[in-house]
């Protein structure tokens, strides 16, 4: 569904519920934010001002709720608005049912989406949004069954929707525009047996959409939550069965004789996923796993040259199992002092040498929080790690209520590089070392 | 293990009388029953040294049990300030004695709830210069109570009770209770701690009688030490409609009340 078309149904759906309406209620925030880069020339990364407007309608055991999202941009010159949701609920004795762009979110990990892949993630500043920016909510029918023992969630997304990654400005996700790549030259015959010429040639590289999900039903995304809290654990059974929300790298096609054009492939996954939190002497146990079917990663393997498309090497998706985890601890010791930690391990099941991805990634997270002043004045730091990639984030900030409803927000993030790599990683932090900033954000909220 | 039973605007225990008079005071005390079902809107205006002001409302449902596993369950929102609004909190407490309670928060912000460990007894609530402790069930064979004598205050006779931790490590180790013996309700206790300076002073007033429980609608807390103050006072309170316990789940967590 196109924004336009989006917006309209949002629309008819404000429409349509305001007629019925028994209580309407109203709230949002104005928030100005500017980031600086801390290296030189020092640019301007952000320069905006955003409005959102909630809108709560309620009434006859239903309720219609629009989140409304404009925002200026000053760097680009450019205004754009949307509803980041716009769903109607409906309330039975034991049923609930939610219809319309909504955000869905699964899981008990801490900004790492493992069950949590419902909705994709929106990556226009990377991964620095707040919570419920960073989502992009989706169409659907979400329904939740409330049964004695467990509870039963099951979601239908009539439409496919992938991942947002910044097409322009400091956080693009930019392709490899050249690559210099062995190719055959021909046969050398003046030995016996004859042996292949092979030498190295720099193409440019195009990207293009190989096949896109259509719009029908068949690939339309479906999946279940069975979730409750029996002894002392609260747990979730979540399956998806959806589209990757980032595309494989096909295949590439000799355009002319120095130009490769790569074909970017959505594929269909299933995800199989437990969670389960669960109070353990002072500190709370979380702990997460997917296993991933239908994922694809790109390997590099050999191919027969020929004159007409010599390529020596091709890249192509292999399809293999993949395993995610996480356990997770939060400890409270004081209001001031409050810490959580995860560890988390990515693994590719059936390894093959030639894939591009390492084996095994393991990530590590950390988040010191706490209060001042009757929860005036808080902070919060946050460091996410990859270990095999050896890049890491460091996110600190400090907020201040300066009245009610009125949040100074002073913030730094830091961006450590290691191993570079060309396939995406949502959590590439080294391809953006560059971007230390310091933000300044004052959040006027009604 | 014994909780006492009387109620202002959240279940506040007070003693246990080793000296007999005493005793039959706070028995009268711990015999005062509990409204069973309350929905209650409270404004909570923190004041610094400085006489700088910030008001949180919040509306709080609370079911007590007279039997079963459950010995109360509560589900608490913020209304107001803005930036705080549709933050729920559930919590499920037990009878069982030393069985923590079951707590969750819900921060529309991150859109699902988070399990909470039992919060640390000492720590402020939400805030405010309230602790846990404060609003909460305390073990009441924590202290011994004396009684000290009368006294007349907000021109009302009183007993005083001095209340004394038996544990070295409690935050508060001495109490000092001023309690109506009209309505068999406090009006005020000191706190003070292990070096015996008093921390802190808490005073109910604008008593009234709701569906015969005695209400204390406005209860202040100062706090001596940070020169900071909350006073909560009660806008709008419900103890006649039956609260059904559909509505102390995560389910109504995410979703909201009002």
């Amino acid at each position: 569904m196109s924004r336009s078309v989006s917006r309209l149904f949002g629309l008819i759906l404000l429409f349509g519920v305001t007629i019925l309406h028994a209580d309407i209620r109203l709230g949002g925030y104005l928030r100005p934010y500017t980031a600086v880069n801390l290296n030189s020339p020092n640019n301007y990364m952000i320069m905006e001002e955003k409005a959102r407007l909630k809108t709560t309608l309620s009434g006859f055991d239903a309720r219609g709720v629009f989140v409304l999202d404009a925002r200026h941009d000053h760097l680009t010159g450019r205004s754009n608005w949307d509803f980041n949701e716009a769903y109607v609920d409906l309330f039975f004795d034991k049923a609930d049912v939610r219809i319309g762009k909504q955000q869905v979110v699964w899981g008990k990990a801490d900004g790492i989406p493992i069950n949590d892949i419902v909705c994709p993630w929106d990556l226009q500043d990377f991964i620095l949004q707040d919570f419920d920016d960073i989502r992009i909510g989706l169409n659907m029918i979400k329904t939740n069954v409330y049964l004695p023992i467990v509870n039963l969630e099951a979601l239908w997304i009539p439409q496919f929707q992938p991942m947002q990654l910044a097409q322009t400005g400091p956080w693009v996700f930019q392709l490899p525009t050249t690559a210099t790549m062995p190719v055959y030259m021909g046969l050398d015959t003046t030995t016996m047996p004859p042996q292949p010429i092979v030498g190295m040639q720099t193409f440019k590289m195009g990207y293009a959409y190989g096949e896109y999900p259509g719009n029908n039903l068949g690939n339309s995304e479906f999946g279940f939550r069975l979730y409750g809290f029996n002894w002392g654990f609260d747990w979730a059974l979540n399956y998806l069965n959806g589209w990757d929300d980032t595309p494989a790298l096909e295949q590439q096609k000799l355009v002319t004789t120095d130009s490769l054009l790569n074909l970017q492939t959505y594929y269909r996954t299933q995800m199989l996923g437990l969670n389960f939190s669960r109070p353990v002497l002072s500190g709370v146990l979380r702990a997460e796993g997917g296993y991933y079917l239908g994922k694809r990663f790109n390997q590099v393997s050999e191919r027969t040259p020929s004159l007409t498309n010599p390529m020596v090497l091709e890249l192509v998706p292999i399809e293999k199992p993949y395993l995610q985890y996480m356990v997770g601890w939060d400890q409270n010791w004081r209001t001031w002092l409050n810490l959580s930690g995860q560890y988390i391990e990515q693994r590719i099941l059936d390894y093959e040498e030639t894939l591009q991805n390492e084996e095994v990634n393991r990530m590590i997270s950390l988040l010191l929080r706490g209060s001042f002043m009757n929860e005036t004045l808080s902070y919060q730091v946050l460091a996410l790690a990859n270990l095999a990639y050896e890049d890491a984030l460091v996110r600190s900030m400090v907020t201040y209520d300066f009245a009610d409803g009125l949040r100074l927000i002073l913030g730094l993030d830091v961006l450590k590089s290691g191993k570079t790599s060309t396939s995406f990683r949502q959590f590439d932090f080294g391809r953006f070392d560059q971007n230390d900033n310091v933000y300044l954000k004052a959040q006027y909220s009604f | 293990m014994r909780h006492s039973r009387y109620w202002i605007l959240f279940p506040l225990v007070t003693s246990i009388v080793l000296a007999e008079t005493g005793l039959e005071i706070m028995e009268k005390l711990d015999a005062q029953p509990a409204p069973e079902n309350m929905n209650a809107v409270v404004t909570m205006t923190l004041e610094n040294k400085r006489g700088q002001q910030r008001i949180r409302t919040i509306q709080r449902y609370q079911k007590e049990y007279t039997d079963g596993e459950f010995e109360n369950k509560s589900l608490i929102f913020f209304l107001e300030p803005a930036d705080e609004r549709g933050t729920g909190f559930l919590q499920w407490n037990y009878r069982e004695a030393g069985k923590d309670d079951d707590q969750w928060l819900y921060l529309p912000a991150l859109g699902r709830e988070k399990r909470i460990a039992a919060a640390e007894k000492n720590s402020e609530f939400m805030g405010t210069d309230f602790t846990y402790e404060d609003m909460g069930d305390r073990d009441i064979s924590k202290y011994t109570y004396k009684l000290l004598g009368e006294e007349t205050l907000a021109g009302e006779a009183c007993w005083k009770i001095e209340g004394q931790a038996k544990d070295k490590s409690r935050t508060y180790q001495r109490m000092l209770s001023w309690i109506s013996k009209e309505k068999i309700q406090p009006l005020r206790v000191d706190f003070f701690d292990k070096r015996d300076d008093q921390i802190k002073v808490l005073e109910m007033s604008d008593y009234e009688q709701i569906n015969g429980f005695w209400i204390a609608k406005t209860m202040h807390m100062q706090n001596l030490k940070k020169k900071h103050q909350t006073t909560l006072a009660i806008q709008e309170i419900d103890l006649k409609k039956v609260l059904n316990d559909d509505l102390f789940t995560i389910r109504m967590l995410k979703r909201g009340v009002r």
